[in-house]
């Protein structure tokens, strides 16, 4: 299935691209997602905002689909979504 | 030529007496500057956040406000902390506040914890009805929440980075708090973060009119949602939120 990650607000200079059309197997997951993340955008995403070991987000983000945020790893996608990829800020 | 007094135009046709308060009063027709006047505030962080709400707040007429900050003025600080003034580096934050915003009305009541937010050092007198997140660091922040949901006190949440900013407000036992929005490492968040005076007071400006809304019942509170603010593109969004049934804050 094909999943657009668009990378939004604050994220967006940590990464080398503001979105990523991403393929993944049917029935694939976020956790999925974040493994074909790293392998499409690999070493080029700041480790400032990415676990390259864990191949997992460093620090608190926000992943947004239109049904609302996703948390859980485990939450199943589907073909066309859309995710919205943001930081969670805590600037005061 | 004609001449018009546009107060006495308007304000007679509204049946307002001029006032500290006068042009605020209709707001909406809810509005109770009485209600304003009883209410108790607590402001966790007097950084860029803190300097505005409560800037916003004291001028309105919040009858008490908790102002609560550990720290001391350093030079960094002067692009967004309005409160402070070069004169005042070095001094605390707290004093410096409470002496700016006595200035700028004289009605409220203030009550000075300085200090990182710690229930214990609230003095007794010290009964908060709302909080305003005013923080800059997540553990202090899931404090915060934690503290709200165990004396059950109605909590307004914002944060900035930059041009971003974002908002919720969280009522315990009954909606969403932030953190039950995410996902990833709690631990990371500790990178440097670059902060724009003029996107600060916007955040502060939406945290205290939620402030106000909440007191006077008006309008629609951002409950069970998160507002972002993209100072870039000059657009606000919110999304819908979720309770998370495991959240490190609100579910301790």
């Amino acid at each position: 299935m094909k999943i657009l990650l668009k990378i939004n607000g604050t994220m967006e200079r940590y990464f080398p691209a503001t979105e990523y059309q991403l393929s993944l197997e049917k029935e694939a997951t976020l956790a999925d997602l974040y493994e074909e993340l790293a392998n499409v955008a690999g070493a080029e995403i700041s480790p400032a905002v990415w676990n390259h070991k864990k191949n997992r987000p460093r620090g608190p983000v926000i992943m947004r689909s239109e049904a609302g945020v996703l948390k859980d790893e485990n939450h199943p996608l589907q073909e066309g979504q859309i995710l919205e990829f943001k930081r969670f800020l805590v600037g005061g | 030529m004609i001449s018009l007094n546009l107060h006495d135009h308007y304000g007679k046709w509204l049946g307002m007496e001029e006032n500290r308060y006068s042009r605020q009063l209709h707001c909406t027709t809810n509005f109770s500057q009485a209600t304003l006047s009883g209410a108790t505030v607590l402001i966790a962080g007097m950084g860029g956040l803190g300097c505005n709400a409560s800037m916003s707040l004291t001028a309105a007429g919040i009858g008490t406000l908790i102002l609560c900050d550990h720290d001391t003025i350093s030079i960094s600080n002067l692009n967004r902390q309005l409160l402070y003034r070069e004169t005042d580096i070095g001094k605390k934050k707290v004093i410096v506040a409470l002496d700016q915003l006595q200035k700028l009305n004289g009605d409220p009541d203030f009550i000075v914890v300085d200090g990182r937010f710690n229930e214990r050092l609230l003095p007794s007198s010290a009964n908060p009805q709302l909080i305003l997140d005013c923080l800059d660091n997540l553990p202090g922040r899931i404090e915060l929440i934690a503290y709200a949901v165990k004396n059950n006190i109605p909590l307004i949440h914002a944060a900035v980075d930059g041009f971003m900013g974002q908002l919720s407000v969280f009522i315990p036992q009954e909606s969403a708090c932030p953190i039950c929005s995410l996902a990833g490492d709690m631990e990371g968040a500790d990178l440097p973060i670059p902060s724009l005076g003029a996107c600060v007071a916007v955040m502060a400006g939406l945290q205290a009119t939620e402030a106000i809304k909440f007191f006077t019942n008006s309008g629609e509170l951002c409950i069970n949602k998160f507002m972002f603010f993209d100072g870039l593109s000059g657009r606000i969004d919110t999304i819908d939120l979720e309770r998370g049934h495991n959240c490190i804050a609100c579910s301790r």
